[in-house]
């Protein structure tokens, strides 16, 4: 009886504070981490120390280092124009959130935006990270 | 009195066995699913007017801060950097109609741009442009 006795103890002590710490895991990742779309290819935004606003939702424009355009489902440049053409005849207000990459062209990239003024768009929302050792 | 303890035991034993073990999967799967899609990162945005800025040169008005490469920044003619031209830029004293020409040469990655827009904004410019600096032939 004694034996069975410690042994059901000995399983109570190694769960309860096993799902003590998952909870515990479980509410940190609800309350730190904020549901987002997964980028399309790996990027590093520019960093910046003094933007305030914050982000929009909607769809966001994705530009890797190599210049790889992603929209939406549009992926490459004619795609990309035409998609972003579409959302904005279709009456899109916001404006145009670029995700870049920080080691864009900035020449090359200044070039792609007069290509969307040409498709309707006069603001966009550059995404900035905030420095690391901030 | 053999057939009640019997009972007891059962009802014990299926009531403990119940309890945990899909909890503890429920949450395994909460935590795995919170892990894959959450973003730690805290993105904010940059305003950036779009406009046909690249060609003719830039106003009388306007200052100038022009850009070579990675590292190469001039404003007034004289070299600086990302960590000095928010204090150059204060020392000058920029007014209410007081605009900014970035002038971006080629291989300039966006960090250098962005770094140049950030900076201004604090020091109070409020009409920045940012413009391809084509050298003449």
């Amino acid at each position: 009886m004694k034996v069975r006795a410690r042994a059901r103890r000995e399983q109570g002590e190694a769960i309860i504070p096993m799902i003590n710490v998952i909870f515990l895991l479980l509410i940190f990742l609800m309350l730190a981490g904020r549901p987002g779309v997964v980028d399309p290819f790996e990027l590093d935004p520019a960093e910046a120390a003094r933007t305030e606003e914050k982000r929009d939702a909607g769809h966001v424009l994705f530009i890797s280092a190599d210049f790889d355009l992603a929209y939406a489902k549009a992926r490459g440049r004619d795609a990309v124009l035409a998609a972003i053409a579409r959302a904005f005849s279709e009456g899109q207000r916001r404006p145009l959130q670029i995700k870049a990459d920080a080691a864009v062209d900035t020449i090359r990239l200044l070039e792609f935006l007069r290509s969307l003024e040409a498709q309707g768009v006069r603001k966009v929302l550059l995404l900035t990270q905030v420095p690391r050792d901030a | 009195m053999n057939g009640l303890s019997i009972s007891l035991a059962r009802e014990r034993k299926g009531r403990r066995a119940l309890g945990l073990t899909p909890l503890v999967d429920v949450i395994f799967l909460l935590v795995v699913f919170y892990l894959l899609v959450s973003q730690f990162t805290q993105l904010r945005t940059l305003p950036v007017t779009v406009s046909d800025g690249t060609n003719g040169s830039p106003s009388r008005e306007a200052w100038t801060v022009s850009v070579t490469g990675p590292d190469e920044i001039f404003f007034d003619g004289k070299p600086t950097s990302l960590e000095r031209i928010e204090s150059d830029l204060r020392l000058k004293n920029p007014g209410k109609d007081t605009a900014l020409v970035i002038l971006v040469a080629a291989d300039v990655p966006l960090q250098t741009a962005v770094g140049l827009l950030d900076a201004a904004a604090h020091a109070g410019i409020a009409a920045v442009s940012l413009r391809a600096w084509r050298k003449g032939p």
